[in-house]
């Protein structure tokens, strides 16, 4: 066998989390309007001002052009095909513990790997999971207010915690700022929202786990951190979907906020269902992540993302404060049809803000793998420092991967450094392997994990060993 | 819910009509205007202007929302640069000193040779103002820019030099462009140089010129099976005169090329640049030094399109910003499937030399083989303190420290140009832009 | 011709001269030890005019006039020298085009008749002989690529060019081997003149025994602990600067 032929096997992997969940679902025809809009914001029991500002949003995203600027070719999307909320049906008067919630969901996030029951959790990670709409349960929520932790989901923060919600809701992501967090901002469903007080470094990870299960379903979290002053937390993010012929529609947003001195490290495995080998099916993922870094704070993204059929996502950093960090550790795979459009925003605004940018693309099959970048050094920012390593991989002659680095610097004692590089697994990197004993599919493993390095040493322990494994079935081709 | 309006509706009811860009339309206008009229002329280029003319009506004129021009306004186009053309000067101005023993002479897009040293035996030149056919574009979709269609299309006079196969010049071809006007003018430069199979050939072209005329030029050269070209692109016009131009570089089977851009930012400057990598074992090389000065504004699009297998390119551009000038550099390798063997790589190094200065650099890969070696690095600073300390410590003033740098920081690219007359020329050239730069 | 009173001076907010005395006259060679992160080298900054390095209080004199109202060029022109302790690498800038820039300028301002070329590669070959060093460096970017030893002695052929009225040597000993060492100070013995003055920072008695100080003077804690004749040298190296750091911290 040929090593292409090998390498064409490698990619070919089936997408193990695409099994469907029969649960009953609450679930609204298609369409957007501004009823549908009184509906989920009557149906969560929203004060007039979210409701109000909910509508702005519709306002705002009705009058705004779609974007076309990303390299990505997708057929034209209809807003008025989805349905902009699904919650499963058990969950119509909120369960008030997990023990009230409908088992059939538990054994779906068991499926998943995810167990919602605190007995069965892996000690030390609070679960926010988000099921279609809406937030099935938070667990460890107890443990956490302890340490004056909020972890719950942006619902409930609504009603318990209006004075953390109104000021930053928006603050970092405004409602008018692209065309998907505009639609996001009028209609999103649930998601988690975080609180860590001043001083204080949260005492386990916080997790959320997403999963779109309906058909024809839209899936618009919102997910709020804010960390006081000098305090820390670590948060992570793991998606999946099940396997549908159409494609579904994901777009998220997310704002950090880390105050003065303050920590947020946030990580995401993202794994979609990415669609079939011919572009069947998946998920169009169009996320809007920003986070804002006072003085002397550090926001940190670190994602692995395997997923989507398209991939639309720039978490970003504004640097405000003096001598803030940003830092940016992203790996992305595509195979299959995948087309992913994704990479970073540092913008450096405050005196002696340094950001690194470490992007790891791999691209197989048919796949389009390309980096966004943005570095701005505004006048203001003094002794800023970028790093930018951006690396491509291809896997065969049928994929493409692009980088697209845009630098604006105008402050003259700014450093910025970027560098790009492209390169395959060979042929004569496969045989020396084979050489030495090692048999293809691992070989190409240990070089796609050797590529990724320095992105997954970034990643906490749990997911690092997550990444590992879902890049491995991602090429290997196991079955779920 | 049952009757409300549909998103799609209220999207299309809620829409404001569509942002037209006054300026881009004006432009568009005035080009078309200009073009027509021309092209309406009767002559052995017609049809060829024809063609030209029916391209610039398909493109739009660039906007702010246009991605190639994000950096770029043509708001110093607004005083009617696209109306006035720029005289035809009957009085031979004082002309510099040539850096070639042949020199070609276009003053405001007119070839003057009278003024001019013909070039030797093997070497052809055709007078590109209607009176004899020529082959003209390198490819149907070759120009990329409206300017460049405009250009075609209201083509009035050119030249086309040719070097037969075998003929090796032992010194360089010097064209000297001089764009000159006291009023908003234009004029169109045109220059297609075709390099035989196994020919050897330099050309410098170096334009020169000031008052508010735009010189919207358009440069093609292709080179035959195994030849060396050496080409150089001075350009040194004046603070305040605009330049728009395109170079189009189409290397052959198993040729060599080597480009030089030299340059000094003026009130608004465009080079579109694009390499055709459309021969199997070519090699291109292309290099730049860019200096803003004043509030001058510098934008250099060079694209390098990998077509073919085993082709090499390489690029070092060095780009300084003084002052309150801008530069803006984005230098894309683009890599066809198919096109397995590529080796291509492009630096881009930038320093800031003051605070009102701005530097925006997008290099790209667009990759679409895995059989490649392809990188790129792009940097953005500023002198080096401790190095400019030391320079101080040692007697040397601070302007002439900093500039004394700013040399070492582009030695590398001029020692490295391979004729010594331009070796010559563009040592006090850089000294001048720099000390230029230093002002405000 | 240097008077220095007083002087307090930080670095990044730091106070780390804190009240130093010192008075150099022409012909006089001075040598200023100390154990590490005294000041030894902040005052050679301070002194020659490096960002970064503020004087807080107190004066420096050359000549009579303060010296913190001269840019780093003009101390230059001035006749102060400052070999660095550590070399700065200029790529691309040749050291001669360097060397020429650099005493075109001080000549200049010197009133001192200008240099030709020929003259100029002349003098520059004869003095790197004179350090050892192969007259093909002069073709190099400055200090680009030289190993220690040979950017110390680029230092000294600068100085023995540009011929200062007040050389600061800043730990130009440190790192070389007894060869090269030998080569510096015959460069620095070269200069000595009855109207010429040179410090030498140094951590190391050894440079010592090859130029004799006339003064020698502990620097600890950003002062003047202890000055003396070049006896006191040897008994530092004997002694270490225990003796004298801890009487200083004694009383505290």
């Amino acid at each position: 066998m040929t090593s292409q032929a090998e390498l064409d096997k490698l990619i070919r992997g089936d997408y193990a989390a695409g099994f469907i969940s029969a649960i009953e679902s609450d679930t609204l025809p298609p369409g957007l309007n501004e009823d549908v809009i009184r509906f989920i914001s009557a149906k969560k029991g929203e004060p007039a001002w979210l409701l109000d500002w909910r509508l702005e949003a519709y306002k705002k995203w009705l009058s705004m052009p779609l974007p076309t600027w990303a390299h990505l070719d997708h057929p034209p999307l209809d807003f008025d095909e989805v349905s902009y909320y699904s919650a499963p049906k058990s969950m119509a008067d909120r369960p008030q513990s997990l023990d009230e919630v409908d088992p059939e969901l538990l054994r779906t996030y068991e499926k998943l790997g995810i167990p919602l029951h605190e007995q069965e959790m892996l000690a030390g990670v609070a679960v926010d999971a988000v099921f279609d709409s809406v937030s099935v349960g938070t667990t460890f929520k107890a443990k956490l207010l302890e340490a004056g932790v909020i972890f719950c989901s942006i619902s409930e923060a609504v009603h318990e915690y209006p004075d953390l919600i109104k000021p930053y809701l928006g603050s970092v992501v405004p409602q008018g700022d692209n065309f998907y967090a505009a639609l996001n901002s009028a209609v999103f469903s649930d998601g988690s929202f975080v609180y860590i007080p001043k001083g204080v470094r949260c005492p386990m990870e916080l997790s959320t786990y997403f999963r779109i299960n309906e058909a024809k379903t839209g899936q618009f979290e919102r997910t709020l951190i804010v960390a006081d002053e000098g305090s820390y937390v670590s948060y992570l993010e793991g998606c999946t979907a099940p396997m549908r012929d159409e494609n579904q529609l994901h777009a998220a947003v997310v704002e950090l906020v880390a105050l003065p001195g303050a920590q947020i490290k946030y990580s995401t495995v993202q794994n979609w269902y990415p669609g079939d080998e011919n572009g069947k099916g998946g998920i169009y993922n169009f996320v809007t992540k920003r986070g804002v870094a006072h003085d002397n704070a550090k926001i940190s993204w670190t994602q692995v993302e395997t997923g989507s059929a398209i991939t639309w996502k720039y978490p970003s950093v504004i640097l405000r404060g003096d001598n803030a960090v940003g830092e940016f550790y992203s790996v992305a795979l595509t195979r299959h049809m995948q087309q992913a459009d994704t990479g970073t925003k540092m913008i450096h605004l405050g005196k002696n803000t340094t950001s690194t940018i470490i992007s790891k693309g791999i691209s197989a099959g048919r796949s389009s793998n390309t980096y966004r970048g943005l570095v701005r050094i505004s006048p203001r920012a003094e002794n800023a420092r970028n790093f930018t390593q951006c690396d491509s991989l291809l896997l065969g002659d049928t994929c493409g991967a692009h980088t697209f680095p845009y630098i604006e610097s105008r402050n003259p004692s700014a450093m910025i450094e970027h560098e790009a590089t492209t390169s395959k697994v060979s042929d004569d990197q496969l045989f020396l392997c084979r050489n030495r004993g090692i048999d293809p599919e691992k070989a190409v493993s240990m070089i796609v994990n050797g590529f990724c390095k320095e992105v997954f040493k970034e990643l906490p322990m749990e997911f690092a060993v997550e990444a590992g494994k879902l890049l491995e079935v991602s090429l290997e081709g196991a079955v779920g | 819910m049952t009757d409300a309006v549909t998103s799609t509706a209220d999207r299309a009811a809620a829409r404001p009509t569509p942002v037209v860009e006054p300026l881009a339309q004006k432009l568009a206008a005035q080009a078309h205007s200009l073009a027509e009229q021309t092209a309406a002329s009767s002559d052995a280029l017609s049809a060829w202007r024809q063609a030209a003319l029916a391209q610039l009506a398909r493109l739009p004129f660039p906007s702010k929302k246009t991605e190639q021009w994000k950096y770029t306004s043509l708001m110093a186009l607004d005083a009617g640069h696209l109306v006035t053309q720029a005289p035809d000067h009957a009085n031979a101005p004082a002309l510099p000193e040539p850096l070639a023993p042949w020199r070609l002479v276009l003053i405001n897009g007119r070839f003057h040779a009278d003024l001019s040293q013909l070039p030797p035996q093997g070497v052809s030149l055709t007078r590109l103002d209607g009176s004899a056919e020529a082959p003209l574009s390198i490819a149907e979709d070759a120009l990329r820019t409206p300017f460049a269609w405009l250009n075609s299309a209201a083509l009035q006079d050119g030249l086309l030099l040719t070097v037969a196969d075998g003929v090796a010049l032992d010194a360089p071809i010097e064209v000297l462009l001089l764009g000159s006007a006291d009023v908003a003018s234009h004029c169109h430069t045109r220059l297609r140089l075709q390099l035989g199979a196994g020919s050897r050939a330099t050309l410098i072209e170096r334009y020169i010129g000031q008052g508010p005329v735009l010189t919207n030029a358009v440069t093609e050269i292709t080179t035959g099976e195994n030849s060396d070209l050496v080409h150089y692109r001075l350009q040194a016009e004046a603070a305040d005169t605009l330049h728009i131009g395109s170079l189009i570089l189409a290397p052959g089977r198993d040729s060599r090329a080597a480009s030089f851009q030299l340059m000094q930012g003026n009130a608004l400057r465009r080079n579109d640049v694009r390499v055709l990598m459309t021969h199997s074992g070519a090699s291109a090389s292309l290099n730049g030094i860019f200096v803003g000065r004043g509030s001058t504004h510098t934008d250099n699009q060079i694209c390098i399109e990998h077509r073919v297998p085993h082709a090499v390119s390489d690029q070092l551009f060095k780009g300084m910003a003084g002052d309150k000038a801008r530069l803006v550099f984005n230098g894309r390798i683009h890599i066809f499937a198919g096109a397995k063997g590529t080796n291509a790589e492009l630096s881009n190094k930038n320093l800031l030399l003051s605070p009102g200065a701005e530097v925006d650099t997008k290099p790209e890969l667009e990759i679409y083989n895995d059989d490649v070696k392809c990188s790129h690095g792009t940097t953005c600073g500023q002198l080096d303190a401790q190095a400019l300390f030391y320079l101080r410590s040692r007697g040397i003033a601070e302007p002439a420290a900093k500039r004394m740098l700013a040399f070492g920081f582009v030695n590398e690219l001029l020692s490295a140009l391979p004729d010594e007359a331009v070796v010559e020329w563009a040592r006090p050239w850089l000294e001048r832009a720099l000390t230029e730069a230093e002002h405000a | 011709m240097l008077e220095i009173k007083d002087l307090h001076a930080s670095v990044a907010g730091q106070d780390i001269l804190k009240g130093l005395n010192l008075s150099v006259k022409a012909g006089e060679v001075h040598a200023i030890m100390g154990p590490n992160g005294s000041g030894k080298s902040t005052l050679t900054n301070v002194l020659s005019g490096r960002d970064g390095y503020q004087i807080t209080g107190g004066q420096a004199l050359l000549d009579g006039h303060d010296v913190s109202e001269l840019d780093p060029e003009q101390r230059a022109h001035a006749g102060m020298f400052l070999a660095f302790q550590y070399p700065v690498e200029i790529p691309g800038v040749s050291n001669l085009e360097f060397l020429k820039a650099s005493l075109e300028a001080t000549r200049k301002a010197q009133g001192k008749e200008p240099w030709d070329a020929v003259t100029l590669l002349k003098k520059a070959r004869e003095t790197c002989k004179q350090v050892d060093l192969d007259p093909q460096f002069l073709k190099r970017g400055v200090n680009e690529g030289f190993s220690g030893g040979e950017k110390k002695r680029n230092e000294i052929m600068q100085m023995l060019l540009l011929e200062p009225r007040l050389a600061l040597l800043d730990e130009t000993d440190s790192g070389l081997d007894i060869d090269a060492l030998q080569v510096v100070a015959r460069g620095v013995n070269s200069l000595r003149s009855p109207d010429r003055a040179i410090v030498l920072v140094t951590h190391y008695q050894r440079l010592l025994d090859y130029i004799v100080p006339d003064h020698v003077h502990v620097l600890a804690g950003g002062r003047i602990l202890k000055s003396g004749g070049k006896e006191l040298a040897l008994e530092l190296e004997q002694k270490g600067y225990g003796w004298l750091t801890d009487q200083e911290d004694a009383p505290a």
